[in-house]
């Protein structure tokens, strides 16, 4: 085995959770062992997606810890302050307490939804520009 | 609010002495004089005499010294006046979101470099013409009944602008303020809630007063109109805000002594959508049908082709004939 091949597995595995690996070769034997905490230092800004995927798999447990935020009005969800702008808050970004999350339309009455915790946004449930009724679901948010 | 030089002047119909003035408000005679020049150059125009001392012989259309002698009440607090500002609605949610301005701050400006429509629209806002103007409330009541607030302030400008111009000023769900079936003014609210409880909120009302037909943009030339173009008569906007800031505290109270019923009677009244057949537009889609009600909270109630109701919160009415 060249040592090209050795780097290439290293960077291939990088990308994995896997955290040990054998391979034996024409009379080579390499193995490759790494902590899991090497994952998280490697790959800083990949931080927010293993916390998504970990929580969408969420358990009783966690989803009890989650805040639901739901909708206060019968109304028309928007995610942005108008069509061209982007989204207020996406899924895995932080927030803070009294952020705005989304508006809802009624009657040409703009609702700016505040978040009532400092979190991290797990999912928008809702599509842009869908209705929305009283007491329906909006957000999950994983508090800090 | 302490006597002010202004409501001296406006008081007198000839002459008043700068003594009296002076002894009125406690104030120097050269005191008197230096107000004297301030308003002058807000476009208040006092002659004075040495003999006889001031007089007003004409007030600019639009001041804020004119609206705060007119509107002292319990809910109407402060004013702030601007020559330009991009959107009064965001200098309003901007102050507001930092708690620092008081209900019942009226924020008005002769301009707007991005007046706002709904949905990120804009608002045709010229200087010297018309009205622009946002209302801050933090009034102690639930997001879902927020809606009240576009049928309260619909309910005062129709019935201020009918007063002052003699128009028959109608009320195009939800909140288009319509003449002869074009827009004259509009109503921009913006809130923002906790779950249980709204923080604050912001009116924004916009009102074609002086502008000529010739100045709105093409697009919408045939769909817009001004008081100016339909009465041929220039008035005051500091008069119409005086009226529409004293109609809607009437209205405030009347919502806070007998509740929402009597604001959604007076609104059935002023509208014009209600008992027509009307299409409305809700995103890319529309639906079509007649239109029944109001529900308590302000929403249309459309009767489908098929006789069954389907309730309306957002969309853009157009009224078929």
């Amino acid at each position: 085995m060249e040592l090209e091949d050795l780097k290439k597995l290293i960077e291939l595995l990088k990308e994995t959770d896997i955290t040990e690996l054998q391979i034996e070769k024409e009379g080579t034997k390499v193995r490759i062992r790494r902590e899991k905490f090497f994952t998280s230092l490697e790959m800083p800004t990949q931080k927010t997606a293993p916390i998504q995927s970990t929580i969408i798999k969420e358990t009783e447990e966690e989803t009890q810890r989650l805040i639901t935020v739901t909708s206060p009005i019968v109304g028309t969800f928007y995610r942005s302050p108008s069509p061209d702008a982007p989204p207020f808050v996406e899924a895995g970004l932080r927030v803070k307490k009294g952020q705005v999350l989304c508006i809802i339309e009624a009657m040409k009455l703009m609702n700016e939804i505040e978040s009532e915790a400092d979190g991290i946004i797990v999912k928008a449930l809702v599509e842009n520009g869908q209705p929305v009724e009283y007491g329906e679901p909006l957000f999950l948010i994983e508090p800090l | 609010m302490p006597e002010n030089i202004l409501q001296l002047l406006k008081g007198k119909a000839g002459f008043i002495s700068g003594q009296e003035i002076s002894d009125s408000l406690g104030i120097t005679r050269a005191a008197v004089w230096k107000k004297i020049k301030k308003l002058r150059n807000k476009g208040f125009i006092i002659i004075a005499t040495p003999s006889k001392g001031y007089k007003l012989i004409n007030s600019p259309d639009l001041s804020k010294e004119e609206i705060e002698i007119q509107v002292q009440g319990d809910l109407w607090k402060n004013i702030i006046f601007y020559q330009s500002v991009d959107s009064t609605n965001e200098i309003a949610m901007l102050s507001s979101a930092k708690n620092d301005t008081e209900s019942g701050t009226i924020i008005i400006a002769d301009r707007q470099e991005k007046g706002k429509g709904r949905l990120g629209r804009t608002w045709i806002s010229p200087p010297g013409l018309n009205i622009y103007m946002s209302i801050i409330l933090r009034p102690e009541i639930e997001p879902k009944d927020a809606t009240l607030l576009t049928v309260l302030t619909s309910i005062a400008c129709a019935l201020a602008l009918r007063g002052i111009s003699g128009l028959k000023v109608v009320i195009k769900w939800p909140n288009d303020l319509m003449v002869s079936e074009k827009k004259l003014g509009g109503i921009l609210t913006e809130v923002r809630s906790e779950p249980e409880r709204i923080k604050t909120a912001v009116i924004g009302i916009g009102i074609n007063v002086n502008i000529e037909n010739k100045d709105f943009p093409a697009e919408i030339r045939d769909i817009a109109t001004s008081i100016k173009n339909e009465t041929g008569k220039y008035l005051s906007r500091s008069e119409i805000i005086i009226r529409i800031l004293k109609e809607f505290e009437a209205w405030f109270n009347v919502f806070k002594s007998k509740g929402s019923r009597p604001l959604l009677e007076k609104w059935k009244q002023l509208s014009s959508t209600l008992g027509k057949n009307v299409k409305v537009a809700i995103g890319d889609s529309t639906v079509s049908g007649l239109a029944r009600d109001i529900d308590e909270e302000g929403m249309l109630i459309l009767e489908l082709k098929s006789g069954s109701l389907r309730k309306i919160s957002a969309g853009d009415v157009t009224i078929l004939r």
